[in-house]
């Protein structure tokens, strides 16, 4: 049976730059979420999945059909682009009921309420769009992407700009559309955003697939990581000296007031700081880690 | 479908400030012709006919007519592509050749309610009336035509370039009101001389000083769908291979 989303060898690039390079997964069922820092070509590559873009090579399936140059797909495709741009002179319901009419549906106006009422756009649906807030055009968006129950639902950044209300409503729609059956790909730079709707993840950086598979084995991997903390107390040297003896600190540095700790065990290190500062009788002033960038976290999958 | 996408193209392309504007270039022939009415002119050296000619088939035909369909033209589709609306109707399963001929025949349809009305109560004026010699109507005819094909070009045009209006000025400008003039084998290749040509079928007064098109009706009928059914044909295939922010 074919995979519901099918990438095999893909690659964009625009001139001499690379913006995706060499990807290949499948997606089935389920929500996915496609995790990467900003430019890292996620955006790139949902466009080609959604047949916006054309492969520079490689191959792009969706239920066994190419997808560049098939418009026939787009009747069990949604696309949620991340631009927010929709047609200001057309109200909620208009927006909704166009793009039913546009599916050829049997019935516009049922379906059109319907995804209206999911994303509960329901008290503004008679307001021009150009009037509504990023919040309200970005469930305007949803619900025309899901206005004909796609079987696949692609997703660029659909929770900029949201407040938490609209987040937390869209990340249980789309875990409950996710659940009985359909493929749900969306793009997010933020871990956290990821973790709370995805099972699976497929985490992209610099155009190249750094990891995939289950979220949580990957969180494992990024919690596991070498992590570096910085640190200043009332007596750096005696806390270095206790730090030391510890067998996961491979790495105390010293620079004016602050002192730099490597540790090959996140977990180990912040379950000992605490009881080892009061041991040792010096005073905290400052404990941060020093390179908890998402960009650093990619950096160290992709060296896996 | 074709409803919505009527719909859709129409709201967007008739926005009241572009309207207005385009309202009101199109109110200075008309406003130049009551003058030329109410003044001395009307019975002086310049016949009725030529000045009809100049004012109508010089300004409108051949310089209002271009500009309005290029600004409808390449705002029919090519305004929904640049503000990134366009992924709307892209994500739908319809036929391209469906989106570049609605698009046309919105923007066409628009650009003629504009501008023929415009030629043919202009000429009405210049003459005090309706015309025995066929100017009013062959006038009308050449803004209906050419609002039809500078539509189709212009729509192909944007499905091709983000650069479409400089690209249509530049044709409009260069191509027609001087290379085409200044080589008289370049009328083949002129949307305005195929326009132009449609009218010698009923204006009595052509092969005349006064007015004499360039093509005669059978090329100039031959030339347009040849030029229609080619800007159909490429517009539709320059969106078939549309790629989001990739336009050059």
């Amino acid at each position: 049976m074919n995979a519901a989303v099918s990438v095999r060898s893909a690659s964009r690039w625009y001139g001499d730059l690379v913006a995706v390079n060499d990807i290949s997964f499948d997606l089935g069922p389920g929500v996915t979420g496609l995790l990467g820092p900003n430019g890292a070509g996620k955006s790139t590559l949902l466009h080609m999945m959604a047949g916006l873009l054309k492969p520079s090579s490689g191959q792009i399936h969706i239920s066994g059909e190419p997808v560049w140059q098939n418009i026939g797909m787009y009747a069990q495709v949604g696309l949620v682009p991340e631009r927010e741009t929709v047609y200001p002179f057309l109200t909620g319901w208009e927006y909704a009921l166009a793009s039913a009419r546009l599916q050829r549906l049997p019935q516009p106006e049922v379906a059109a309420q319907a995804a209206i009422d999911m994303v509960e756009l329901g008290d503004a649906m008679h307001r021009k769009m150009g009037g509504y807030s990023k919040g309200m055009r970005q469930r305007a968006k949803i619900a025309a992407a899901l206005v004909h129950d796609p079987h696949i639902l692609i997703l660029d950044e659909p929770f900029n700009g949201t407040d938490p209300r609209l987040r937390l409503q869209m990340t249980t729609m789309l875990k409950e559309l996710g659940d009985t059956g359909r493929t749900i790909v969306f793009s997010s730079h933020i871990l956290e955003e990821v973790e709370h709707l995805a099972e699976d993840v497929l985490v992209i950086i610099g155009g190249r697939l750094a990891a995939a598979g289950d979220f949580r084995q990957i969180r494992r991997l990024m919690t596991n990581r070498p992590h570096a903390f910085t640190i200043r107390s009332s007596n750096n040297r005696a806390l270095a000296a206790a730090l030391v003896d510890r067998p996961h600190v491979t790495l105390v540095s010293f620079d004016s007031d602050t002192m730099e700790v490597k540790t090959t065990d996140f977990g180990a290190f912040t379950e000992a700081i605490a009881p080892l500062i009061q041991s040792s009788g010096v005073e905290l002033h400052e404990l941060q880690p020093a390179d908890d960038s998402l960009e650093n976290v990619f950096s160290y999958l992709v060296a896996q | 479908m074709n409803r919505v996408l009527i719909s859709l193209t129409a709201r967007q392309l008739l926005g009241r400030r572009r309207t207005a504007l385009i309202g009101f270039v199109l109110a200075l022939p008309i406003l130049i012709a009551v003058i030329y009415r109410f003044s001395d002119e009307a019975g002086g050296d310049t016949s009725t006919e030529e000045f009809a000619i100049g004012l109508v088939g010089t300004l409108i035909v051949t310089l209002l007519l271009p500009l309005v369909a290029l600004v409808l033209g390449t705002a029919a589709l090519g305004a929904e592509i640049e503000d990134g609306t366009a992924v709307f109707l892209l994500t739908k399963p319809i036929e391209r050749w469906r989106i570049i001929a609605i698009k046309t025949g919105v923007a066409a349809a628009a650009t003629a309610v504009l501008v023929v009305p415009v030629t043919m109560a202009t000429t009405w004026i210049i003459h005090g009336g309706p015309t025995a010699d066929g100017l009013m109507l062959g006038l009308g005819l050449a803004a209906l035509v050419g609002a039809i094909l500078y539509c189709a070009v212009f729509v192909a045009l944007s499905a091709f370039t983000s650069r479409a209006l400089i690209f249509g000025l530049i044709y409009v400008f260069v191509w027609e009101a001087f290379a085409t003039n200044l080589f008289n084998s370049l009328r083949w290749v002129s949307v305005r001389e195929y326009a132009t040509g449609w009218s010698d079928a009923i204006i009595s007064v052509t092969d005349t000083d006064i007015y004499d098109p360039r093509l005669a009706v059978a090329s100039a009928v031959i030339g347009s769908i040849v030029v229609l059914s080619a800007a159909v044909a490429y517009g539709t295939r320059a969106l078939s291979r549309f790629e989001i922010g990739e336009r050059a």
